[in-house]
């Protein structure tokens, strides 16, 4: 019985560690973004190539370690932000050298800080959420903290900014409105689970979905509920994408929810097998979407009947990217693959950056073209 | 090995997760109360096959004496020392298959409820994508429960060991645990085995402990409320004398007294009924119950024989 025992606990000693699904942010033509590995990157979008990469560490006795990146990068005046799991904020400038690194720690325990969510620029500050369940904002120059809010529960979210008011979901059910100047709570307001998704605001409506499987629509100003949808089996996890009346809704269920942006009504549904983590980017009148069974599909906004896809065959957690007619997917292989998409919905891919190979093109004998 | 997986993942880890989180609601949104109760609950569940078991191995442990003479009379023919071992087990209805049967099914249990520990406290925000997945939205408030509130006693039930204050604790009692669940539930075993029984009796409790290190504190807890469980069933169904005996300083002395009666009664067929192991030398009424049970049996097969 023991030794069957130990047998057991020794295979399961390879438990998954953290991978991260941090995004690359696109400016200037260059590509930003944190590898598995621990690092910074640029590459240059058009010919793949890599521009400079610098490997982000921990401070004090985690100096050595890298880190797990979930929350996307920023770009502020040519500096690049991100946040790392290890509860680390770093400021980068444009040739991949420290402006500054800080600590996001409402006391001396590390694996209290752990950041999912990602960095929000707002006016001349830099908000993020941490797992002590804290909203931190630090002055984007300097690093230096101007405030912060306690909520109930870990934040895992991005906060959301608009007209100076912060919003930012927690694990403690409830969305928060905080005034951006001086961190004061506006409104609250309580939902019937878990948030992770970055609330989405146009005009005076605020969209988020929560763990209760209820997707939810709020006055932004006054944290009055508007309308909720509760036809979901599963979570929503990703963030939703708004596009003129319409509101894109992921669920974990495998099922992406059009809902009617002023009554919640149902416009269609589009059911694809597997939980969506990643955020859906909107491509002229079609939109594209990413599964956890990794393929891409690529719908019509108006009918959401699928006009093209790719099964990349690696998990995909990351946000999908895109620019012009052009998406970037970042596997849990740790690539990233700049996909063109057709005016008919078809998929090309262009280049793979893999992290060993540094990167290939379609000359290259190691290219697996996927699409 | 797909399908197996499959089957595995719906059959026992979701059923047992959806368990966790059900019992987490009623317990208040205890988390640690809601492991200690699953515990007994499986622990319950697994009581006819543990019982089962330690009588298996309280029998086993009335024949030692007999087998012990047994190698000593035919100690230069091993066939035959093979042979009348199982003549024996046969006869007083023991089957040492029949010992290691309930472990081997309360295996996959196991495995099961480790996993099904660690879906429901995801170390990682990839393993917390999944969990949306294996719960049964139909049961009421289960999406609102989540995530799970992991503090107990100021121990965060879903942090790995050492990452926790007093990072040394659970280990060791982990390890003691264990010690004295193999102490009270080690099989009988001949004097060849007996240095590496002795040698696994403190080996595995300090790998145990090692490895908790390594795993959730969450493991760890329900790993020493099921051994104080299951040392708790061994004493009521076996009696308390394997777990004295490691305080007792005059073990050594009875067990030498009892070898050398024994032999004396496998000597003489005649006196084979005076069978007298340890345990009824030390226990209580249920040891010396199974003995006679034994010689019952004993009786009943030599009758066969005769007629």
């Amino acid at each position: 019985m023991s030794i069957l025992v130990v047998f057991l606990f020794i295979g399961c000693m390879n438990y998954r560690a953290n991978v991260g699904w941090s995004s690359p942010v696109v400016n200037d033509g260059n590509l930003y973004f944190a590898t598995q590995s621990g690092d910074v990157r640029a590459i240059a979008i058009e010919t793949g190539q890599t521009l400079w990469a610098r490997s982000l560490k921990g401070t004090g006795k985690s100096r050595d370690q890298t880190t797990s990146f979930y929350g996307d990068p920023v770009v502020f005046n040519g500096d690049i932000i991100i946040a790392g799991y290890n509860g680390l904020i770093y400021s980068i400038d444009s040739n991949g050298d420290d402006n500054w690194v800080r600590k996001v720690s409402s006391n001396n325990i590390d694996s209290d800080s752990n950041i999912v969510g990602g960095v929000t620029v707002a006016s001349n500050k830099l908000l993020v959420g941490s797992s002590d369940g804290y909203i931190y904002a630090f002055s984007i120059e300097e690093g230096i903290l101007n405030w912060r809010f306690k909520t109930g529960n870990k934040i895992w979210s991005t906060p959301s900014f608009f007209e100076g008011i912060v919003y930012i979901t927690s694990f403690d059910h409830h969305i928060y409105a905080i005034d951006l100047t001086d961190g004061n709570l506006i409104w609250k307001f309580k939902s019937d689970g878990a948030i992770v998704s970055r609330p989405q605001i146009i005009g005076d409506d605020l969209f988020f979905g929560t763990f209760g499987t209820t997707f939810y629509a709020l006055n932004r100003k006054t944290g009055d509920e508007k309308w909720r949808f509760e036809d979901s089996s599963g979570w929503f996890w990703a963030d939703p994408v708004i596009f003129n009346d319409m509101v894109l809704a992921p669920s974990l269920d495998g099922i992406l929810y059009a809902l009617d942006r002023s009554s919640g009504q149902i416009q269609w549904t589009l059911p694809v097998q597997s939980p969506i983590v990643s955020r859906p980017v909107i491509i002229g009148q079609k939109f594209a979407l990413a599964t956890t069974d990794g393929r891409v599909i690529v719908s019509d906004l108006k009918t959401g009947i699928e006009v093209g896809s790719c099964d990349l065959g690696k998990e995909i957690r990351s946000p999908l990217v895109s620019f012009d007619e052009y998406l970037i997917v970042t596997p849990e292989d740790g690539s990233l693959r700049l996909i063109s998409v057709g005016s008919s919905g078809d998929l090309d891919e262009i280049w793979i950056y893999s992290l060993e190979e540094d990167f290939l093109s379609p000359g290259d004998k190691l290219w697996e073209r996927a699409c | 090995m797909g399908f197996i997986s499959v089957f595995f993942n719906v059959v026992l880890v979701d059923p047992m997760i959806n368990i966790l989180v059900m019992l987490y609601i009623l317990c208040s949104e205890n988390f640690g109360l809601a492991i200690i109760v699953f515990t007994f609950i499986v622990r319950g569940a697994l009581t006819p096959l543990s019982v089962r078991q330690s009588k298996q191995f309280k029998a086993m442990g009335a024949l030692q004496p007999k087998l012990k003479a047994l190698q000593e009379k035919y100690k230069n023919d091993r066939s035959r020392i093979s042979s009348e071992t199982m003549k024996l087990y046969r006869e007083n209805g023991v089957s040492p298959l029949g010992c290691l049967g309930p472990t081997f099914l309360q295996m996959p249990v196991f495995f099961a409820l480790f996993w099904a520990l660690r879906g429901t406290l995801p170390s990682t925000p990839e393993n917390l994508t999944k969990l949306s997945d294996k719960l049964y939205s139909w049961l009421p408030g289960i999406n609102q429960a989540i995530p799970i509130d992991d503090d107990f006693l100021g121990l965060s039930l879903g942090k790995i060991t050492t990452d926790n204050p007093l990072p040394y604790l659970l280990p060791i009692l982990v390890g003691v645990s264990t010690f004295f669940m193999q102490k009270s539930s080690s099989p009988p075993s001949s004097p060849q085995q007996e240095s590496t029984n002795r040698m696994l009796l403190w080996m595995m409790p300090g790998m145990l402990g090692y490895f908790t290190l390594f795993f959730e504190t969450g493991l760890a807890l329900y790993w020493i409320v099921s051994n104080v469980i299951g040392i708790i069933i061994q004493g009521f169904v076996v009696g308390w004398s394997p777990i004295l005996s490691i305080f007792s300083r005059s073990k050594s002395n009875d067990e030498t007294e009892s070898t050398q009666e024994d032999k004396q009664n496998l000597n003489g067929e005649e006196n084979s009924d005076e069978v007298s192991g340890n345990d009824s030398k030390n226990g209580g009424r249920s040891d010396r119950n199974s003995v006679k049970r034994i010689k019952r049996r004993t009786q009943r097969s030599k009758n066969r024989r005769n007629r």
